[in-house]
């Protein structure tokens, strides 16, 4: 699988990303400093496959899906779609292109227009993009809606007569609505119900496989990730701080803090849970308004060597795939 | 009480919950939150809650207090007995508000989801868990500071003395929920009811928090229930499992036994929807058929069995009582037998390599 | 991982599959919680009623509204008369009735008018954001601070009064309600997920103005709209009664008391219909604005 992959062609390809938002106070509204929200990541992302963003609360991952998107505008750097640069795009051109990618919330709640009947829903980009109209776009309808798994006949309702879980599917239908090619799915099961979240993934895999989709997977759950995506990328504090196969980040994390991440995510097995090594994490998160200097992790990371407060690590590939910002290696 | 014990005294449970009923009467109809739901829990104990949204496993716990909203709320039946160790069980339902106001705090102590909705946002950390001390202890003044200070520092918040005088919103999520621990403990109750406390907080943080309250507790020796949702989050914390599905304990065991032979299909199906780091990719993620139920028209007999897969006849007309299966593991399924020997036939669960 | 454990449930039989529960839409269930609020139904029978009477009053009633009959001057209410008469001999009742007119017009219309200046500046406003919403806010702030009565006055008293130039110096405040809602309304639901998706399915601004926001504004308007009117009406009837509203002979409410202040005590009938008349619609139109702001849940679905 790893040759493969390689051998794929790019569909996305960031550059360089970075995205600020300015801090303004006093009466002025005077510019104080800057949220780094994402501060100068690069990847690409290949034909057909699922790339996991994993990090905390905080560390930049849902923003680096609204700015690929162009939902919020990125402060510097590029995107490519298939060679398209999509940072540049206004108004019209942008609106023209967005069918090609799409986005999947977090919440399901909020992510349905409470008045709007699905079918209206799923119908109106339909009609704005002339991808069908009348019967064509009705009955594309309930295809997409027996895709994802619901009944075709609940067209007519509103979103309030469906569990979360049913309305995360009709996310994912009004996401496909469009025969988009790629979609940033983010957090697309973490407000949901334990036994109603690997329905969605299963969903989510298989629309993936049979579609030939290529997804932007976000989570904070490292073990969702390593299923669901061929390779996983790890944020922290605007950073990505580690990127690789699955597998590899999950058996042979690199990164102390990726360590960190595996070790404190919670295991369903008391033995293993007793028995297993623990990094705990001392303090908290620093805040992105004022990072520390040199290595973002130097605060919290147990194997802190004197560089990293001082010399911001290269991102580098040292094994075949495998890349890692971080002075040890 | 001691006469149905034949251990005599020395067994009686810190909290022995019996049949406890609670409803919530509202304009769509009777929401059936808690259906006479019993279990005990001894000195020390560390009981998980766990269960889905709706399930009742906060409820159940909050309604010990009576910190549910009364009305549209309504304990229907059942008792609660505490015994604090100062003379008979109490039943804490029966309790007149007075009384209750001596138990909450003094001797069971709650934390929540969301520090910011029970702390105070303009008044000093120091002083709520001063004033806390104040009204539980009776200590005042520089006694009152002084212990705020001991336990602040004890929860690990650094340079406590200083922060006492800072407001909420100046900790982070994980630190307030320290703040909220730290005046829970602050009285040394004898129980302490942590209602999802890390569901908000980053897996790092949950990780502090989980460990914290498990160095509390055997430092001082009190008793836990831990609500969640989180499987993980149990297996890691606590001693004993309660498994709550709409409104009803489904399954009750030692730690070991629900992760090793979970004999109630729900329990099953949670277990097996979570990926093992050594399922292949290109496999399906087990699931749980359906969504849980409409609390209001709660099924026929098992309200599990539209979902189930070892449904027969007898679960769409028959509720199952909690049947048991050896002296600490019980479920309440008619056909638990063949969910254990499922259960059994699953792989074990292997943990990532770090 | 076994087969058991993803095994499917069998299939449930027909009776113990517990079909999708069966929800109300939105309208229905308003109307449901809307009929329980008394005052509420009283205000909408009421107003339904003042309606129908204004519409119809040249077929409900033989007199003539303008036309004197010095026979019968100043009469107590009698069966021909169940009102009685004024000082020239007119049918209270019919005056009263043609009065329902000139309330109902000043009422409806400035609070259309106030709609159609209001919703699209808030709406835009809201989200647009930035300078556009600046300016409005500061245009919302000006205008209520100015002493709305005041100007209604002077503006009446510049164009000569009339009815027509009543309604016009009415408009002139009456979007600032509607404007600041919709503004508020536009600038929470700009921040909700299904706009960005709306967005991202290249969706182009108005339609997400028009099918997205407005349809979620259009409740709380309808409640606006019913709450602006007791304050029309209530104005129509103060500046009227100093007479600088209707012009007689045309009949409106708060002209009516103004004819009865001279003689009140004397001929309380005169005072009494015209009085209870404008305490009992702007009661029923703000228990009809209660009712809908409780039916249609105004303030949880914001």
């Amino acid at each position: 699988m790893t040759t493969a992959q390689i051998d794929r062609p790019i569909l996305l390809s960031v550059r360089n990303l970075k995205k600020y938002f300015p801090v303004r106070r006093g009466l002025l509204q005077r510019v104080v400093g800057y949220v780094k929200a994402v501060d100068d990541i690069s990847f690409d992302i290949y034909e057909g496959e699922a790339l996991g963003l994993v990090g905390e609360s905080g560390c930049g991952k849902t923003t680096t899906g609204r700015a690929i998107l162009q939902l919020q505008p990125a402060t510097a750097g590029t995107v490519l779609l298939e060679g398209q640069e999509l940072t540049r795009l206004r108004g019209e051109a942008l609106r023209r292109i967005r069918p090609k990618m799409q986005i999947i919330f977090q919440n399901p709640y909020s992510s349905l227009n409470p008045r709007m009947t699905i079918g209206r829903a799923l119908i109106e980009p339909m009609t704005v993009h002339g991808v069908a109209r009348g019967k064509a776009a009705e009955e594309r309808a309930s295809e997409l809606m027996s895709l994802v798994g619901l009944n075709p006949y609940f067209v007519n309702r509103f979103p309030s007569e469906f569990s979360g879980g049913q309305r995360q599917r009709i996310g994912i239908a009004r996401a496909l609505s469009l025969n988009p090619q790629f979609i940033v799915c983010d957090e697309p099961i973490s407000s949901l119900d334990v036994s109603i979240q690997s329905q969605i993934v299963n969903l989510l895999k298989r629309l993936q496989r049979d579609l030939k989709l290529t997804y932007l997977f976000i989570s904070h759950d490292l073990s969702m990730v390593r299923f669901v995506c061929d390779r996983t990328a790890v944020m922290y504090l605007g950073k990505i701080v580690e990127l690789g196969e699955s597998d590899a980040v999950n058996r042979r994390p690199l990164h102390p803090y990726t360590q960190a991440l595996l070790a404190a995510a919670p295991v369903a097995d008391p033995d293993l849970e007793a028995t297993r090594t623990r990094i705990v994490l001392e303090g908290d998160v620093p805040s992105p308004l004022n990072p520390p200097a040199g290595c973002h992790f130097s605060t919290r990371c147990p194997r802190v060597m004197d560089v990293c407060r001082r010399v911001e690590p290269p991102f580098k590939e040292v094994e075949p795939g495998h890349q890692v910002a971080c002075h040890l290696y | 009480m001691t006469l149905n014990s034949p251990q005599g005294k020395q067994n009686t449970p810190l909290l022995d919950v019996q049949d406890l009923e609670v409803a919530f009467f509202t304009k769509d109809g009777v929401v059936a939150a808690v259906n006479g739901i019993s279990y005990r829990l001894g000195h020390g104990d560390i009981l998980g809650i766990v269960g889905e949204s709706g399930s009742g496993k906060s409820v159940s716990s909050l309604a010990l207090l009576r910190l549910i909203p009364e009305p549209p709320a309504r304990i229907l039946g059942g008792r609660a007995l505490f015994a604090d160790g100062t003379g008979a069980p109490r039943d804490l339902l029966k309790m007149a508000p007075e009384e209750l106001r001596g138990v909450r705090g003094r001797q069971i102590a709650v934390i929540f989801q969301d520090p910011m909705t029970s702390l105070n946002p303009v008044m000093t950390i120091g002083n709520q868990i001063a004033e806390a001390i104040r009204v539980n202890l009776g200590q005042g003044g520089r006694a009152a500071r002084k212990r705020a200070i001991e336990v602040l520092s004890h929860v690990g918040i650094p340079r406590a003395a200083e922060r006492l005088d800072d407001y909420p919103h100046q900790f982070s999520g994980g630190m307030r929920q320290r703040v909220m621990i730290a005046m829970a403990i602050s009285c040394e109750p004898k129980l302490l009811i942590a209602d999802e406390p890390t569901t908000a907080l980053d897996v790092t943080i949950q990780a502090q928090i989980v460990d914290l309250v498990k160095r509390l507790q055997a430092e001082m020796g009190m008793a836990v229930i831990w609500i969640t949702h989180d499987l993980g989050v149990i297996a890691r914390l606590a001693h004993r499992v309660n498994v709550m599905y709409a409104g009803s304990i489904v399954e009750m065991a030692p730690i070991r036994e629900i992760f090793r032979a979970p004999s109630h299909p729900y329990t099953l199906g949670l277990l097996n929807s979570v990926p093992r780091p050594d399922l292949p990719r290109d496999a399906e993620l087990a699931y749980i058929e359906g969504a849980p139920p409409d609390m209001v028209r709660l099924p026929s007999g098992c309200a599990f069995h539209p979902r189930c897969a070892y449904r027969r006849e007898r679960c769409l007309s028959e509720k199952p009582p909690l049947l048991p299966i050896d002296a600490e593991h019980s479920a309440a399924c008619w056909y638990w037998e063949e969910v254990r020997a499922a259960s059994a036939r699953a792989t074990p669960p292997q943990g990532p390599a770090t | 991982m076994t087969v058991e454990a993803i095994r499917k449930p069998p299939p449930l039989p027909e009776a113990a599959a517990a079909g999708p529960v069966k929800y109300a839409g939105f309208w229905a269930g308003a109307w449901r919680r809307f009929r329980r609020n008394r005052l509420a139904l009283f205000g909408l029978a009421f107003a339904l009623l003042v309606i129908f009477v204004a519409l119809a009053a040249p077929i409900l009633t033989p007199y003539e509204y303008a036309k004197p009959d010095f026979g019968a001057t100043k009469q107590a209410p009698t069966l021909a008369h169940p009102m009685g008469t004024d000082r020239l001999g007119r049918d209270m009742l019919t005056r009263i009735m043609y009065g329902a007119r000139a309330m109902l017009i000043v009422g409806l219309l400035t609070q259309l008018a106030g709609l159609l200046i209001g919703v699209p500046l808030g709406i835009i406003a809201g989200y647009a954001g930035g300078v556009l919403d600046w300016l409005v806010t500061r245009l919302i702030d000006l205008f209520s601070a100015l002493p709305w009565y005041l100007i209604v006055l002077f503006m009446v008293m510049v164009l000569s009064p009339s009815l027509r130039n009543l309604i016009l110096a009415l408009t002139i405040t009456a979007w600032i309600g509607s404007a600041r809602i919709v503004r508020g309304m536009s600038f929470s639901i700009r921040e909700q997920d299904y706009i960005e998706a709306s967005r991202a399915l290249g969706i182009p601004t108005w339609r997400i103005l028009v099918n997205h926001i407005l349809p979620q504004v259009a409740p709380l308007l309808l409640w606006s709209f019913a709450a602006g009117i007791p304050v029309a009406v209530f104005a129509e009837a103060s500046m009227s009664f100093i007479g600088m509203g209707v012009r007689p002979p045309q009949p409106s409410w708060g002209q009516m008391l103004n004819e009865a202040a001279a003689d009140w005590q004397s001929i309380p009938h005169l005072f009494i219909f015209p009085s209870m008349m404008i305490t009992l619609s702007v009661l029923a139109f703000q228990g009809l604005a209660d009712g809908l702001r409780e039916a249609l849940d105004v303030n949880i679905n914001v």
